[in-house]
């Protein structure tokens, strides 16, 4: 019983203790609330003044910088790195060469120049260990990318995770160019061309039926980037300078190759080289029916260009395939054509993408036209308007994306035992007023990917152009001569 | 007459196994109980660990040296120093380096912090465990402090990578020393306020004492180590028993379970061990800070760490118990095999012992009084 | 004594409705109040608990979200539209039935549990004439109706089929109905000296004697037993072992979210208001002001009485004693359910009996 009771008082005077504790808290908050208001107050930076020797580096692990005009690209940091972060490309100017890399700044000359230098923040630890082996003190802890450079950034986030991913070289295209780093700028462009499909799910398209035989070009934009270097990767697409290794015959190979080469260099897309391809080889007389063979297995992706040489059955016209780039006027598309867009909304989504499409360096006209019609916003006007500027794009793109769709292949074998091969869009630029040609462009494109004839895309093509009242005599008689060609 | 009231065929009596975790508030991490229950009253725990497995000891056969002491931070991520300096200890030995006399006086004074902010952990969420949450954060608040000592020593919190192979990553900043002796002027009454407030509690020991009784036998038998076993009465402290670093040039006690409230080895003695033995690291602290030479912390570092062919044990003594790291090593700059002793997953190994036969509340606290750390289990 | 019933009752008679609208349009508008009270009370309760406990343990509380601009204080009392947000956000909040739970009874367990708290505040008194409806029997009405709640409880752990409401369910059960033991005998114990059931009789007995409180050492501690016998019938900390968060995750509100959770949410608070109210009625002189303890001008504290001001004394008790719930909570440890039973089975009832036959000796002797 006593204990009972002992147990009851000794339990009352533990919880007075306890209480009156809590209550001391309570009364006393305004010398012991421990709580610091982040975003309004912030924590004090830890002192010690930023320097590079152990005792007087500051010790923040913040985010790493790099100081790139010191980089020697020695690779020690991303040797040290645990966790692989630190991705470096180091281009070395090939001997004799008169570019200087430049000095750091403990005066050691460089020798290289740093092409690629990403640290993926995502991926980083925060150990610290890559700053210790930098021999030119270049690598370091600090804060973020908004702040100064030595203030702490507690909160360097980002809205995508690709945004965690910081590159600190600055070298420019054209110096990684004269250094010789063509190949590497190519090879970067590939990989990022090949990322932007991923993006874009374009591969999901052709897994779906893949064609052997043909070569699938991409929807490159030959018009308006604003990376001359990507240009000659990106419109030849796949097609290779390898492709051409199947002729047996040692001179024809060559000047099928050189002949490639500068088609390429010309900037010319995969139809157009090939096209040159052929005639070279016809003019050195060398054409035999396994070149052909060859040449027609790399065309066969159903470009209606080559088409008709097929047809014909070894005698090649690639001649009349008609040279366009160079034929059509061509307008830069400039971000102010978009001001003739009426509605604000509708321009301000063009111009986004616009501006989008610039950075990524795809086909702008084709960018603003397709996030128009994905917010559904894509009306009459703004169509008409885009069709001014991508006549010479849509031409060169046209046979090209008929390549990428997998029904092509079907077409191109259905098409020639019925009707006339269907014409080329680019046929249709002798229609003098611009809404009209884009009209009859937009037509024929429907039909073409719908696999009709030469007939019936004539036929909508008037029907089209009737009811837009825009089917004038000139329109009507290259209609006709197209109906009754060939 | 009463055949007719039941139909007993109907009616399961049978043992209900409750999943505990791996999202619940108090398995402290990522672990899964499978408690087989009668009632309330637990029959039989199976723990179930893996779900934080990093494969920390297959990763080392494939980094330097020098790279693996990050990953060992975020093995017991409560105590990272005592990780890595256990870890340096073994490489240390394998080297065969004498370390500067600075470098290890700051390698004590900081393991005995990272200590005082492990154990507030533990208490505070033991106390979190069996319902008392202002205790909590008022440890919490505490561990604030250390951390931020930490800070100025490295500038992380957490994760620290600044006790290396060799040596430690930076000399201390400039008023450290007076800083850490503020701290532990300041933690002092801190303690005092904690065993008002929670330990004394009568509600808190009604919840604690008797419960969860480990047997000395049964601890050494499986394995247990550190504080937990301490609670049981044992007198085992690596710091003691096989003095590594400079631990046999300070003075100071092993506080061991004494079965104050009750049982020795009970859930409250394990608890009371931990704030006994904060008391015993300010005190090795307070020594430390007081004979620290001076020197260069980076005299030993090695430039290159390429151990000759052999292999090496260290053992240590961190806030969960005995931490060993073996390493075998062919003369590379990789270890060829690296095992690590988990002190934490021995302790966890007893909890079905010594939970059986109690209620659902008793294994939360017992767990919380083994004081586990999942990343240091799974590794 | 007239109640907000009758008064309501005159007032309409003007509209000559018959008897059964009326009645409904009566009870519309006391619904409505009650509502009201309930909702009030809970966007203040749980702002007040959240800043005692961020005290208590060193810190703030909710600091950022305020009403129309208006944040509160810049240091200490900031953050009062917090619970308001957080309101919106849980009726705004998706509304999860597990597949497998029993769904006609988990979408009816929160109105149960809702509508006992709901009832009772049918019979509790604000204040003098403040009350919806006076019973003669208004503590009987008050106990009985409070516990309709645990049914709820259980159907809401049963329901749910989890494991861990389930447990949460077996023990409030348990809980709640041992807890009604002794609140009852400590209630009787007044009962017995007032020698009425009916609230105002109560207090108009303790304004021509004492608060009974302070009426004899038996009603002294049987206030003691009354109290933390309702800090555990309403599930708070150091007896909130039904939905203890460390073990059983939320005990039986574990599968609740949304709207339904802020049903319990809102009958919890009630059910805290409510008790604290009948505590400072029946022990603490309800709405007669502190001064007539002092008694030192004895027809000076008249001014302070009258309806508003016994509201304002009502209220000022009630909050006293849903502050030291508060203090409870964020100081002790959870008890383990044996030792919750204990206390109840083994403290409390013998010395609530004990207590129980000594006031009616002392009644007999004084």
């Amino acid at each position: 019983m006593s204990e009972y009771l002992n147990n009851i008082v000794y339990g009352v005077k533990s919880f007075l203790t306890g209480m009156k504790l809590t209550m001391d808290h309570f009364r006393n908050k305004k010398e012991l609330v421990a709580t610091l208001q982040y975003p309004h107050e912030k924590w004090p930076i830890p002192e010690r003044n930023i320097g590079f020797n152990h005792s007087e580096y500051n010790l923040i692990r913040s985010r790493l910088h790099v100081d790139i005009d010191d980089c020697i690209a020695c690779m020690q940091c991303e040797r040290a790195c645990p966790v692989d972060c630190i991705k470096i490309d180091s281009i070395k100017p090939p001997k004799g060469s008169e570019i200087d890399c430049g000095m750091t700044s403990n005066d050691t000359q460089k020798k290289m120049i740093v092409s690629r230098f990403t640290i993926d923040m995502s991926e980083c630890m925060y150990c610290n260990l890559c700053v210790f082996p930098c021999p030119e003190d270049c690598i370091y802890m600090v804060g973020g990318p908004n702040a100064e450079k030595h203030e702490i950034d507690y909160e360097f986030s980002q809205y995508k995770r690709d945004g965690m991913i910081f590159d600190f070289a600055d070298t420019t295209d054209e110096a990684i160019r004269d250094a010789g780093g063509e190949k590497w700028l190519d090879q970067r462009d590939a990989t990022l061309t090949k990322h932007n499909d991923g993006v874009q799910l374009k591969g999901e398209v052709k897994s779906v039926k893949p064609e052997p035989t043909a070569a699938p070009i991409k929807t490159g934009a030959p018009i308006s980037t604003t990376k001359p270097a990507a240009q000659t990767t990106e419109s030849s697409g796949e097609l290779e300078i390898k492709s051409f290794n199947g002729i047996s015959d040692k001179m024809c190979r060559g000047i099928a190759k050189k002949a490639f080469m500068a088609a390429k260099r010309a900037g010319k897309d995969a139809v157009a080289i090939l096209a040159d391809v052929a005639q070279a080889l016809s003019e050195a007389g060398k054409m035999s029916d396994e070149i052909q063979s060859i040449l027609d297995r790399l065309s066969v992706s159903p470009s209606k260009a080559v088409a008709p040489a097929v047809e014909a059955g070894g005698d090649i016209k690639v001649e009349s395939v008609p040279d366009t780039p160079e034929a059509v006027e061509m307008k830069e598309f400039d971000i102010k054509d978009l001001n003739a867009i009426e509605d604000k909304m509708v321009r301000g989504t063009a111009k986004k993408a616009f501006i989008a499409a610039k950075r990524s360096g795809e086909d702008k006209v084709e960018a603003v036209r397709k996030t128009l019609a994905d917010a559904g916003k894509l009306d009459a006007a703004a169509e008409d308007l885009l069709n001014s500027f991508s006549g010479a794009s849509v031409e060169l793109s046209a046979p090209v994306e008929v390549a990428t769709l997998s029904e092509s292949a079907e077409e191109a074998a259905v098409e020639p035992k019925g009707d006339l091969p269907l014409f080329e869009i680019s046929d249709l630029n002798g229609i003098d007023d611009k809404m009209t040609r884009g009209m009859a462009k937009k037509i024929f494109m429907v039909g073409k990917r719908a696999g009709k004839t030469r007939t019936e895309v004539i036929a909508d093509l008037r029907l089209g152009l009737t009811e837009a009242g825009k089917l004038d005599d000139a329109t009507d008689a290259i209609l006709n001569k197209l109906k009754s060609e060939n | 007459m009463e055949a007719n009231l039941i139909d007993k065929s109907v009616i399961e009596t049978g043992e209900m196994v409750l999943n505990m975790g791996p999202q619940h508030p108090s398995t402290h991490g990522v672990l899964r109980l499978k408690i087989h229950t009668d009632g309330e009253v637990v029959s039989k725990i199976e723990p179930i660990i893996g779900y934080l497995h990093r494969c920390f000891e297959k990763h080392c056969e494939k980094l330097s040296y020098e790279q693996i002491v990050p990953f060992t931070d975020r093995c017991d991520y409560l105590a990272s120093m005592h990780m890595d300096h256990a870890y340096s200890i073994a490489v240390e030995r394998l080297l065969d380096i004498e370390l500067p006399g600075r470098v290890e006086y700051i390698r004590v004074i900081i393991a005995e912090l990272q200590r005082i902010a492990s154990h507030l952990v533990a208490v505070g969420t033991f106390g979190l465990d069996v319902g008392a949450i202002t205790p909590f954060t008022w440890t919490i608040r505490d561990r604030e402090r250390v951390l931020d000592l930490f800070e100025t020593l490295c500038g992380a919190r957490l994760l620290y990578n600044y006790i290396w192979p060799g040596g430690v990553s930076h000399d201390l900043p400039p008023k450290f020393i007076e800083r850490t002796l503020d701290f532990l002027d300041y933690f002092d009454p801190q303690i005092d306020e904690l065993n008002n407030l929670l330990t004394t509690n009568k509600i808190f020991i009604e919840r604690t004492a008797d419960v969860g009784i480990l047997p000395p036998e049964v601890g050494i038998n499986f394995g247990v180590s550190g504080p937990s076993l301490r609670g049981s009465g044992v007198n085992f402290d690596l710091r003691k028993n096989e003095p590594y670093s400079i631990y046999s040039k300070f003075d100071f006690d092993v506080p061991l379970g004494r079965g104050e409230m009750g049982t020795i080895g009970d859930t409250w003695d394990r608890y009371y061990v931990r704030v006994l033995e904060m008391r015993e690291s300010a005190k090795i602290i307070r020594q430390a800070c007081a004979q620290l030479p001076d020197g260069d912390v980076h005299a030993a570092l090695p430039k290159k760490i390429r151990p000759n062919a052999g292999e090496v044990y260290g053992r240590y003594e961190s806030a969960r118990g005995d931490v060993g790291f073996y390493i075998m090593s062919n003369g590379k700059n990789i270890p060829m095999r690296l095992k690590m002793r988990s002190p934490a997953f021995c302790n966890l190994s007893v909890l079905s012992e010594i939970s059986e036969g109690w209620m659902i509340s008793d294994v939360i606290a017992i767990l919380g009084s083994l004081d586990i750390v999942l990343g240091e289990i799974d590794r | 004594m007239t109640s907000i019933f009758d008064s309501l009752q005159q007032s309409l008679a003007f509209l000559n409705l018959d008897l059964f609208m009326l009645l409904s349009l009566i009870a519309l508008l006391g619904g409505t109040v009650i509502f009201l009270v309930m909702a009030v009370n809970a966007l203040v309760a749980v702002y007040f608990e959240r800043k005692v406990s961020a005290f208590m343990q060193d810190r703030l509380g909710p600091m950022e979200v305020g009403i129309l601009g208006f944040k509160g204080g810049k240091k200490f009392w900031g953050g009062i539209g917090q619970t308001l947000a957080d309101a919106i956000k849980l009726l705004t909040k998706e509304d999860i039935l597990p597949k497998s739970s029993d769904k006609f009874l988990m979408i009816l367990a929160p109105f149960i549990i809702f509508s006992g708290a709901f009832l009772t505040f049918i019979g509790v008194p604000f204040a003098q004439n403040i009350v919806i409806s006076d019973f003669n029997i208004g503590l009987f009405y008050i106990v009985a109706m409070s516990s309709i709640g645990v049914i709820g409880i259980i159907l809401a752990g049963w329901s749910s089929n989890n494991k861990w409401s389930l447990y949460g369910a077996m023990r409030a059960a348990a809980q709640i109905i041992s807890y009604e033991i002794p609140i009852g005998l400590s209630l009787l114990l007044v009962v017995i000296v007032s020698g009425s059931l009916h609230l105002g009789d109560i207090v108009q007995w303790q304004e021509s004697n004492r608060w009974f409180i302070f009426h004899s050492p038996f009603t002294f501690l049987a206030f003691f037993i009354y109290f933390i016998s309702i800090v555990a019938e309403t599930n708070r900390t150091p007896f909130d072992i039904p939905e203890a968060e460390s073990e059983l995750v939320a005990g039986w509100m574990t599968e609740y979210s949304g709207f339904r959770w802020a049903l319990f949410f809102l009958s919890e608070y009630a059910n805290m208001l409510i008790v604290c109210i009948v505590a400072s009625i029946v022990f603490l002189g309800g709405w007669l002001s502190p001064l007539h303890l002092i008694n030192i001008f004895p027809e000076s504290w008249y001014i302070l009485d009258g309806p508003l001001l016994g509201l304002f004394w009502v209220s000022f008790k009630a909050v006293i004693l849903i502050f030291i719930m508060m203090w409870f909570r964020w100081t002790f440890p959870r008890l383990r359910v044996d030792q919750l039973m204990y206390v109840c089975w083994k403290v409390f009832i013998p010395f609530a009996l004990a207590n129980l036959f000594f006031v009616s000796l002392w009644e007999l002797i004084f």
